[in-house]
């Protein structure tokens, strides 16, 4: 499988759209579990309760993983793809930098 | 159902926390002759745990996400009204802690199974102590909150 796909990439590219997606918020969609809805976009409806977003920030970092993980894996060469498979270095720092910008609220006590 | 699942979620952590803090103190350990019980607790053959690592992983991460939303309905709510804001950064900590090793699994897989033993050899230490962080944090924080909504 890793023939046709550079793991380490998808690692790295699927971390930094989760990041980006937390940071400004984007998610694919959202979930309403109060009543078991999925929407594409954000109802402003309070009757509906609380929309939760971390499954939608989860599913909209895969596809494009995938397709530059396969694409770097066919086309770049091989220097070039372990460059950027070192990236995987600061898969958790981007991360964490983006929860804390997305959850910081949260331990200033000012709520969500 | 739900607290079947989680306390499934829980045991399945304790299987897993075993076998990557095997894991993840093996992969530090110079050759050298086993001395003592810490030691022989490092002294595994640490590939051969990588593919149950993922399993469970993938297994408790589906499990943590399918009763994600009974946290949000009953215990944040719970947590919000009492002003725990605190407990509830923790437990927002733990779900994007939780998507850094789940998105690392496949260079996690990568490092073990696909580049040689003798390659990477840091790279791969790097992304084992993230997975043993991440499972632990979870483990931990999850219980915590745990304990807390049973205090309410």
């Amino acid at each position: 499988m890793s023939r046709f796909i550079s793991l380490p990439l998808f690692s790295v590219v699927s971390s930094a759209v989760y990041a980006v997606a937390v940071y400004v918020n984007y998610p694919l969609f959202r979930y309403y579990p109060l009543v078991e809805r999925f929407s594409l976009i954000d109802i402003p409806d309070r009757t509906l309760g609380p929309a939760m977003t971390w499954y939608g920030w989860i599913a909209i970092s895969i596809p494009p993983a995938i397709i530059v993980a396969v694409a770097g894996q066919l086309l770049l060469p091989t220097r070039l793809l372990d460059r950027l498979n070192n990236l995987v270095w600061v898969v958790p720092f981007v991360i964490l930098y983006a929860g804390w910008i997305a959850e910081k609220s949260w331990l200033l006590g000012l709520g969500g | 159902m739900t607290v079947f699942l989680v306390i499934l979620h829980a045991l399945v952590s304790i299987a897993l926390i075993g076998a990557v803090t095997h894991q993840g103190l093996s992969v530090w350990r110079r050759p050298a002759p086993v001395r003592g019980f810490i030691d022989r607790f490092r002294a595994v053959p640490a590939a051969g745990y990588t593919a149950p690592i993922i399993l469970l992983y993938v297994i408790d991460f589906g499990l943590g996400s399918y009763i994600y939303p009974a946290y949000v309905l009953d215990v944040k709510a719970s947590l919000a009204d009492f002003g725990l804001y605190t407990e509830i950064f923790l437990f927002q900590a733990k779900e994007h802690i939780a998507v850094i090793g789940f998105l690392l699994l496949p260079a996690y897989w990568h490092y073990w199974k696909k580049a040689g033993l003798g390659e990477f050899t840091m790279t791969r230490r790097f992304v084992t102590t993230v997975v043993l962080i991440a499972v632990w944090w979870n483990l931990v924080i999850g219980h915590l909150l745990n304990n807390v909504r049973g205090l309410l």
